[in-house]
């Protein structure tokens, strides 16, 4: 799969962050923005694919359990409509040891299982974008 | 005159009744036995009663029994001399037993049919008083102008208790799923408010929203701590309920005890090294398989070995595997600071641990691990023993099935 290596970045890094859980989206804006990173949230499936049509970002975090669609049918729509690979990192408040398989298998570059640590978040996304913050 | 009846055992009561009517139809009234029958029938007729399993009843049509045999007797509980002569409600409880005669007389004067020709489930009494429901079946005869009814019975206690077992049991299944579901639901919701806690105290120790001082670094230390704490309490209460829910999903394949240790020794011997245990290791030197899932027999060994490192301070840790007939032995020996005689039939019970502050060593755990382990072995019909000496060490023994004796041979064979 084509990963972030060979993508021209933009400075600082847009990530789309698709959560319903205002706490949870307040948590990871803060993190993100200290760390250097623009971010934009959406708390719906359907508010986040409209919103793509308009800008692109580096890199996606999709909450599974979305109160339109599921994290899942988002990912798989937005492949649809994008024409570029753009990581897509699913967030999921379950444990078992079969959901993270299962998210790969449907089409996520990665997973992140709550509660994550500032560490496992900044982790992940660096893995796919070339940061250069802190 | 032939009787119809062959000495071999009637499977179908409908029919042996079908014979039984006809050849009482086919007999000239005499003194002898039954009052109808040749001396020769009656004994043939007597015998054929007194070997068949289900309770055969005759009475007239003012309700006195006129025969009842072996099977009958054993039924009730009572001699066929008590019986004979008596009013045939005596067999039944009330309401049945008030209400007999009347029915018995309406059907005389009407020909309406309850029981017979039709047959059904009704309750009987025995002798000690003691009811019991039984499958009953009458049919009616003229003989020598006198109307009979003949009963049979088959007593239905077994299979009602067969029935009210395997109700029993798809209860308790559709209650444990219920429950299982429960668990797994609470478990995600739980962890959703975990999250912001964990979360944003992380932000505030990393100091993202600005410097803290020392002492309200440590405070906040705290609270993540505990967090966490719940947090693998939740885990443990998750993994435990997939446990439960495996058996109906259980997917096993071709396992080697002996290569799935030496994978999880990888991961083990780092944690033994830190502590300088030694992990001695007695194997032998050929595959031992058995039909489990792989990651959950990595996970038995993980569970156990870290335990023994864990409680272990100073000698050394010994895996020892081997097999003999049908079954392999896993043994995890260490000298360690070992269990209270009256702590060790609690080891397997989840949170028994946590909740009775038994380590006076302050060493962490939920005391979820070998609940989590026992129920894996035994989801593998394996077994779990574990015996202590304290201050001494821990010895734990498990016994798991061969994938299969032959499959084995087979694969050793290869090998």
């Amino acid at each position: 799969m084509n990963k972030s290596k060979d993508k021209k970045m933009l400075s600082p890094n847009f990530i789309l962050l698709i959560e319903d859980t205002p706490s949870h989206a307040e948590l990871v804006i803060r993190i993100l923005t200290h760390y250097g990173f623009e971010i934009h949230w959406e708390k719906k499936g359907y508010d986040a694919l409209q919103f793509v049509t308009e800008k692109k970002p580096d890199l996606f975090l999709i909450d599974i359990s979305l109160p339109d669609i599921t994290g899942i049918e988002v990912m798989q729509k937005l492949r649809h409509q994008l024409h570029t690979h753009i990581p897509m990192i699913a967030i999921t408040a379950h444990s078992m040891s079969g959901t993270k398989d299962e998210l790969l298998q449907a089409g996520f570059d990665d997973y992140l299982s709550k509660p994550f640590t500032i560490n496992e978040l900044i982790g992940k996304i660096k893995k796919y974008l070339s940061v250069s913050s802190e | 005159m032939q009787c119809p009846f062959s000495k071999k055992k009637e499977k179908n009561t409908h029919n042996f009744w079908l014979k039984l009517k006809v050849f009482i139809r086919s007999l000239s009234p005499t003194t002898h036995g039954y009052g109808y029958l040749s001396g020769l029938a009656a004994a043939n007729l007597q015998a054929i009663l007194d070997t068949t399993v289900d309770s055969i009843i005759t009475i007239n049509e003012s309700c006195i029994v006129k025969a009842f045999n072996k099977a009958a007797e054993k039924m009730f509980g009572y001699h066929k001399e008590e019986i004979i002569g008596q009013n045939v409600k005596i067999l039944m409880p009330e309401p049945y037993h008030s209400e007999h005669d009347e029915y018995v007389q309406n059907y005389l004067r009407t020909g309406e049919k309850k029981v017979i020709g039709i047959g059904r489930e009704v309750v009987a009494r025995r002798k000690d008083g003691s009811t019991f429901i039984i499958d009953l079946s009458v049919s009616e005869v003229i003989v020598s102008q006198e109307r009979l009814f003949t009963a049979i019975l088959r007593d239905l206690t077994g299979k009602k208790e067969a029935e009210k077992i395997k109700f029993e049991n798809i209860r308790i299944e559709t209650e444990m799923k219920a429950k299982n579901s429960f668990i797994t639901m609470i478990s995600h919701e739980l962890r959703t408010p975990l999250h912001a806690i964990m979360g944003f105290t992380e932000c505030l120790i990393n100091e993202i929203d600005g410097p803290l001082n020392e002492t309200q670094k440590a405070s906040l230390q705290h609270s993540y701590n505990a967090s966490q704490h719940l947090l693998q309490l939740v885990n443990g209460v998750l993994e435990l309920s997939r446990i439960a829910t495996l058996q109906a999903e259980k997917k096993t394949e071709k396992c080697d005890l002996v290569y799935n240790l030496n994978a999880c020794l990888q991961t083990i011997e780092p944690l033994a090294n830190q502590k300088n245990i030694p992990l001695v290791k007695v194997l032998p030197d050929k595959p031992v398989y058995v039909d489990a899932n792989p990651q959950h027999i990595q996970q038995i060994y993980f569970n156990l070995l870290s335990n023994a490192i864990k409680f272990t301070d100073q000698g050394e840790i010994t895996i020892t595997l081997n097999s003999a007939k049908d079954l392999a032995f896993i043994t995890i020996q260490d000298t360690g600071i070992g269990i209270d005689p009256q702590n060790l039939p609690k080891i397997f019970i989840p949170f028994a641990r946590s909740t009775r502050n038994v380590d006076e060593h302050e060493r962490p755990g939920l005391g979820l691990g070998l609940a989590i382990t026992k129920q894996l072995i035994e989801l593998y019909n394996g077994t779990i023993e574990v015996s202590s000496v304290k201050n001494t060490g821990t010895t734990f023994r498990i016994k798991l099935p061969f994938l299969d004796e032959q499959k084995q041979r087979q694969e050793n064979a290869i090998t």
